[in-house]
């Protein structure tokens, strides 16, 4: 049980976000155990980082910019250690028809480079071009710009 | 179609139990990441170095200027660790942007790379020192001892090198592709 009052808002802040941290690390693995790596990873990085929030930016911001960095830059590692943490959710085995739906999603997107990635998702998830834009660090019209480029590569996936 | 995919995503993670608390606790216990922890690691081999090294030394009989020489060169290698590894030794590197994110990493890399142009030489002439002092206090299995250690430490540090350039490589590469929009 979490026992300081910082650790019990983590614990609250975490739960409130899971399924946002969840896509993220999705759309960045290739199997379940990956999903579970990804996601311990950032959860640490989230805990590293949780006492320095000042709450200059929205958390959900926060959060996707350190799930998504470190989704990068675990992606650029691609150290495979066996996850001892499993989740009870696996979109990979799953076989109804709506999980075939969410595996045509993750096979389209994982087919682009990271950051186009990461922007995708952001879109998807209905965030403004500014704040994917203060997100991913470059400007609104540049993400716009990405974007146009990246749905006329998704298009053309078959 | 995409975003309809992705509502059937978020409706399916919702309605499961994707984090337990087992996750939580290990997440709060673990607060040392796999880079930060070669960081101490070399640190504390500097240490090592510094104090029962050159104690052993000293016993052993090797000269005043050796000696002296050996903590200045440790404690240059623990300053140029820790002037590389400062943003990846921060807790908040990873709450940047992304680009700023990527050009941290970049820079340490970097350094890294650099700091072997130095670092060999500078190894390789401690080596060679190291190797007549044992020579003159008639140490010649020592001689041996420390060769094998510099050869298995040169593989350990090729391989690294050769991984550092890799991901330098991709990391510049994604800055460009971001950047030259």
């Amino acid at each position: 049980m979490p026992k300081t009052e910082q650790e019990r808002l983590f614990s609250k802040t975490i739960t409130q976000h899971k399924g946002t941290i969840h896509n993220v690390c999705y759309m960045f693995s290739n199997n379940q155990d990956e999903v579970a790596d990804l996601f311990q990873e950032v959860l640490i990085n989230l805990w590293k980082g949780f006492d320095k929030f000042e709450g200059r930016s929205d958390i959900k911001t926060w959060i996707y910019r350190v799930s998504l960095n470190t989704c990068i830059s675990m992606d650029r590692k691609k150290k495979h250690s066996k996850a001892e943490l499993k989740m009870d959710i696996n979109l990979f085995s799953d076989t109804d028809e709506d999980t075939q739906q969410i595996d045509l999603l993750h096979r389209r997107i994982s087919k682009l480079k990271p950051f186009d990635r990461a922007i995708v998702l952001l879109w998807l998830e209905d965030i403004s071009y500014e704040e994917i834009g203060a997100i991913v660090g470059i400007s609104a019209k540049n993400v716009s710009v990405r974007l146009v480029r990246i749905r006329e590569q998704l298009k053309n996936m078959k | 179609m995409m975003k309809k995919q992705f509502a059937i995503l978020n409706e399916k993670v919702s309605k499961q139990q994707i984090l337990s608390e087992n996750m939580l606790n290990r997440a709060i216990k673990r607060s040392v990441s796999t880079v930060k922890r070669m960081y101490i690691i070399e640190l504390f081999a500097c240490l090592y170095i510094i104090t029962f090294g050159t104690w052993t030394f000293y016993e052993i009989g090797y000269s005043l200027p050796f000696l002296i020489c050996t903590i200045i060169f440790m404690l240059f290698c623990a300053a140029a660790t820790l002037f590389v590894g400062k943003d990846i030794l921060s807790n908040t590197m990873q709450e940047g942007t992304m680009l700023e994110v990527m050009q941290k990493a970049a820079r340490a890399k970097k350094l890294e790379q650099n700091w072997l142009f130095i670092g060999i030489p500078l190894g390789l002439a401690w080596f060679g020192w190291i190797c007549l002092e044992s020579y003159f206090v008639g140490e010649y299995m020592l001689i041996y001892g420390i060769s094998a250690g510099m050869i298995f430490g040169a593989a350990i540090g090729f391989r690294n090198y050769k991984r550092t350039i890799n991901a330098l490589n991709n990391i510049v590469e994604d800055i460009k592709d971001v950047t030259e929009q």
